[in-house]
């Protein structure tokens, strides 16, 4: 690049001299390709190498490799080291300047991935001083190398993903001030079931506890096509799940908003008869199969965008009064980054995202050809939800999946 | 460094102002070199817009030398010795004497050449100068001198592509 650019110079120097009938650019041009003929010249590198690796190496730890460099001219060179390596791996690029003559060793580390693997020498790029000139040195070593999985890593991972459990409860608040007694219904946890108060009373009794939000509940029910889809759609569940769910809050006061893939359909404000809520959700089945194609998420970019996407806009929901508890039911089949810009517009409420699970509520039959689809679908919905999980506690359910099982949550 | 404390030496000397941007190109290193040698490009034209001779005398000589100078210090990766900063210094204080810039910039550009260690290149620089010494020294006219300049020019480009290549 840069000997392009002084090359590119001295044509224009040569024009300007011409054209002005000026000595002092054509000099000073003639000057130029003097100096990038000079270089040219001096630029004859050799160099003798040797790089070290382990033979064994372990997932995702990482190693230290190391190359031993000789520079066998009387010149500084400018070295980069570059390794050829199986996908997955990852390793560092470093660069230094090499002195005349100069004996060196080198280390760098290389992050492994599970496997065994035959891994060609690295590339040495020797640039003279200047940077203007390069030469590419290919090492001929074909080292095998078996790489074994990390217990440590394993361990590690384990801990991360117990994090996440504890931060999710914590984060919504775990309920621990004791208030009454009430009758068993179904969907409560099992956990809360006072033992001793059944066998007094002869039936089933759980303990109810104070709530640490003190604002209403909301649900923003995603009333879309893939939603209606399929027999019973999500969107039954969805109904079965708020009709729980406004059972269990009993006094408290719900609210609710209905939104589509174009945008907020209806707000209905929070009132304590939830059953007129449940009538309002009038939304006819729809023919067809389910999507299984997951929602790309954008985090950056969607939280960074000011205006929604043309066509889809959630922005009534800020409409929904601060301290509110917020549960999303959508199936995150589109507009996830819309979404969770509105989440988070939502800032002094609390959200949680239940999400059902298109796979889980697909009719696809168990045929050899599907399950590598189903499969497919089903890893790249978890990554999506893993992502989702970093902004928003989100839960993936199933059509068995009742308010007992989200109750953790709630 | 030296070539910038040089140009500003030049410039105060001889009422110029394009030269007072070389410190701004020499400082571009630090951002990015590709960046500098654009930089470097444009500084070349406005220093060649605004200085116009018809044949070389003392002020053109000292331009030219600063001039190459300054390429060769923005792009080279070589680390600066006491000497360098010597040399800068000593470049500065020309605003007294501007006659003696020229030979401070011939020990600057002799030391880069020592520690490069040249043998091939040694012809191409006196190739250079011999150049440079007979479009000075025989009375030919201003197109005469650029069009000698821009003849071999041809030819040097065509070697560089040469060398390049097989390199």
């Amino acid at each position: 690049m840069i000997r392009k650019i002084i090359a590119t110079a001295a044509i224009v120097l040569l024009a300007q001299a011409y054209l002005f009938l000026n000595i002092l650019p054509a000099v000073i041009a003639f000057l130029l390709l003097i100096y990038l003929l000079y270089i040219c010249l001096e630029f004859n590198p050799k160099i003798e190498a040797e790089r070290d690796l382990p033979e064994k190496l372990y997932d995702g730890v990482r190693t230290k490799a190391r190359l031993r460099i000789k520079n066998l001219t009387r010149k500084d060179y400018i070295v980069r080291i570059k390794e050829r390596l199986p996908e997955g791996f990852f390793s560092e690029e470093p660069e230094f300047v090499l002195g005349r003559m100069e004996e060196r060793s080198v280390d760098y580390w290389i992050i492994p991935s599970r496997g065994v693997y035959r891994i060609k020498g690295p590339e040495i790029h020797v640039g003279d001083i200047r940077g203007i000139l390069k030469k590419k040195f290919q090492l001929d070593s074909l080292k095998e190398v078996e790489v074994l999985p990390s217990v440590e890593k394993l361990r590690e991972e384990a801990k991360a993903d117990a994090n996440i459990r504890l931060s999710r409860k914590s984060r919504l608040g775990t309920p621990v001030e004791f208030e009454s007694f009430r009758k068993f219904q179904i969907g409560d946890d099992s956990r809360r079931i006072d033992w001793k108060a059944s066998a007094r009373l002869g039936e089933l009794i759980v303990r109810e506890f104070l709530k640490e939000w003190e604002g209403d509940v909301y649900i923003a029910l995603d009333v879309g096509r893939e939603m209606r889809k399929g027999k019973p759609s999500k969107l039954d569940y969805a109904i079965s799940l708020i009709y729980q769910i406004s059972m269990a809050l009993k006094e408290k006061k719900l609210g609710l908003v209905l939104y589509d893939e174009f945008g907020v359909r209806k707000v209905l404000r929070a009132t304590t008869e939830k059953e007129k809520l449940l009538m309002e959700i009038k939304f006819p089945r729809m023919r067809g199969m389910q999507s299984l194609k997951v929602a790309r998420l954008r985090i950056e970019k969607s939280i960074l965008r000011k205006s929604p996407v043309r066509g889809f806009s959630l922005s009534l929901l800020s409409s929904i009064p601060q301290k509110s508890f917020v549960i999303f039911i959508t199936d995150l089949s589109t507009n996830v980054g819309e979404l969770l810009n509105a989440i988070l517009q939502l800032r002094d409420s609390k959200s949680i995202v239940v999400s059902p699970n298109p796979i889980l509520f697909s009719e696809i039959k168990m045929e050899r050809d599907e399950i590598l689809r189903l499969y497919k679908g089903y890893v790249e919905r978890e990554e999506l939800i893993r992502r989702m999980n970093r902004i928003v506690p989100t839960i993936d359910v199933g059509p068995r999946d009742l308010l007992g099982e989200i109750g953790a949550f709630l | 460094m030296i070539s910038s404390a040089a140009s500003v030496a030049i410039a105060f000397s001889f009422g110029l102002k394009a030269p007072l941007l070389a410190p701004a190109v020499f400082l571009m290193r630090f951002i990015k070199k590709e960046i500098a040698a654009f930089s470097y490009f444009l500084y070349c034209i406005f220093l060649c817009y605004e200085f116009s001779r018809a044949e070389l005398d003392l002020a053109a000589i000292a331009l030219i030398l600063s001039a190459l100078l300054l390429l060769e210090e923005t792009v080279s990766e070589r680390k600066r010795e006491v000497v360098d900063y010597i040399l800068a210094v000593s470049a500065l204080l020309c605003i007294l004497e501007p006659l003696m810039i020229i030979p401070i910039l011939l020990i600057s550009i002799l030391r880069f050449l020592w520690k490069d260690r040249p043998f091939f290149g040694i012809f191409a620089i006196i190739f250079g100068i011999s150049i440079v010494y007979l479009i000075s020294t025989k009375n030919f006219s201003a197109f005469e001198s650029i069009f000698i300049l821009s003849s071999v020019s041809a030819f040097l480009f065509i070697a560089i592509v040469f060398l390049s290549f097989k390199k």
